[in-house]
């Protein structure tokens, strides 16, 4: 007969799976050496329940007495989340709202800007759709080449 | 005096049963979170009881216990609005803020200040550290159970405050793993771990003496 001994005190704390506390079970009913272990880490539960339960009370007065002072008046409450929801997006419109309406004034006030804005933006498509060839001929082109250089045909 | 100090505490103080009283437990809180101050005192009083009796049952120190007790509750009613019920319960919740504030007065201590048994209780308990002729007072069967008791009390104090917590919530409230996990901010299978480890501890440690 193989005895549980080893299990008892994981069957006591309520940690055996299934399956092994039902051997533990009917072992047990035919043990008379494991059931009295059994009880014995029974007595040691009890007697540690037994020390807890009777430690000295808190009296009514002096619980009274221990109260603290309650906050005063009406607490701000963090809202929940289905409360935060609404208002993050009412904040994201708001905050989108305010980047148009930041923006609208500096392009309009500010024609110069909207040139440059647009210059570069055509010569960045330009130069990203020339071929590399023909911009570096462009640029030789601007450019006055001396006559010495050398491999540089005139 | 202020008005929650006349108030009338009926004994025993105990922890609320589940799950009626937990429904008046988040009444009371939503009307302590509206601003009414004399709900903060229900709420206290169906409290108060099994908080002090968990710190207690870990400082073993009376005045400790108090403070700690003050403590907690303080902390709690400013930080009501933070309660979520989804999470846990409101016990739940007060243990863990009473274990962590009874941590914390055991790191500023330099040394532990709590005896190995039970000290003097307000309504008058002997000490058990001093030597009595307890005979002359209580029945042997009474005697004995005391003289149990004491012997628990020093096995537990040997047990580290990580063991002994779990060791409390396990054997006297009864909680689950995962409420012990919940309380002391750890996982379900720690306190599994923790409650195996408490349990050999004490067997180890009481062996033959009880």
């Amino acid at each position: 007969m193989d005895h549980v001994d080893a299990e008892l005190t994981d069957y006591v704390l309520d940690l055996l799976p299934p399956e092994r506390r039902a051997v533990v079970d009917g072992h047990l009913r035919e043990c008379r050496r494991c059931l009295d272990a059994l009880e014995a880490e029974r007595r040691l539960g009890a007697a540690v329940r037994g020390a807890f339960q009777a430690q000295p009370p808190l009296t009514a007065a002096r619980a009274s007495e221990l109260m603290p002072v309650p906050p005063v008046g009406r607490r701000w409450r963090r809202p929940s989340l289905a409360q935060r929801r609404p208002l993050a997006a009412a904040g994201l419109v708001l905050l989108l709202a305010l980047a148009v309406i930041s923006w609208r004034p500096v392009a309009t006030s500010s024609p110069a800007a909207g040139t440059t804005t647009a210059t570069l933006t055509a010569t960045a498509t330009i130069a990203g759709t020339i071929p590399p060839r023909t911009a570096v001929h462009s640029g030789l082109s601007a450019t006055p080449i001396p006559a010495e250089t050398p491999g540089v045909q005139q | 005096m202020a008005f929650w100090t006349d108030i009338t505490f009926d004994l025993p103080l105990e922890g609320p049963a589940e799950p009626a009283e937990r429904d008046l437990t988040l009444v009371q809180i939503e009307r302590c979170l509206a601003g009414e101050t004399a709900a903060y005192a229900i709420l206290y009083r169906r409290h108060v009881g099994f908080v002090y009796r968990l710190v207690y049952g870990l400082l073993r120190h009376r005045e400790d216990a108090e403070e700690v007790l003050q403590d907690t509750f303080e902390y709690a009613f400013r930080r009501l609005h933070r309660y979520d019920p989804g999470r846990s319960a409101f016990k739940t919740w007060l243990y863990r803020i009473a274990v962590s504030r009874c941590r914390n007065k055991r790191r500023r201590k330099v040394l532990p200040t709590f005896p190995l048994a039970p000290s003097d209780g307000p309504d008058g308990a002997a000490d058990p550290v001093q030597i009595r002729d307890e005979q002359a007072v209580y029945p042997d069967e009474a005697f004995e159970q005391r003289r149990r008791r004491e012997i628990v009390w020093s096995a537990l104090g040997e047990l580290s405050p990580k063991l002994r917590e779990t060791a409390y919530l396990r054997y006297f409230e009864g909680f689950s793993y995962q409420e012990i996990g919940q309380v002391l901010a750890i996982p379900a299978k720690t306190a599994e771990s923790r409650m195996r480890l408490a349990h050999q501890a004490l067997k180890a440690l009481l062996a033959g003496r009880l």
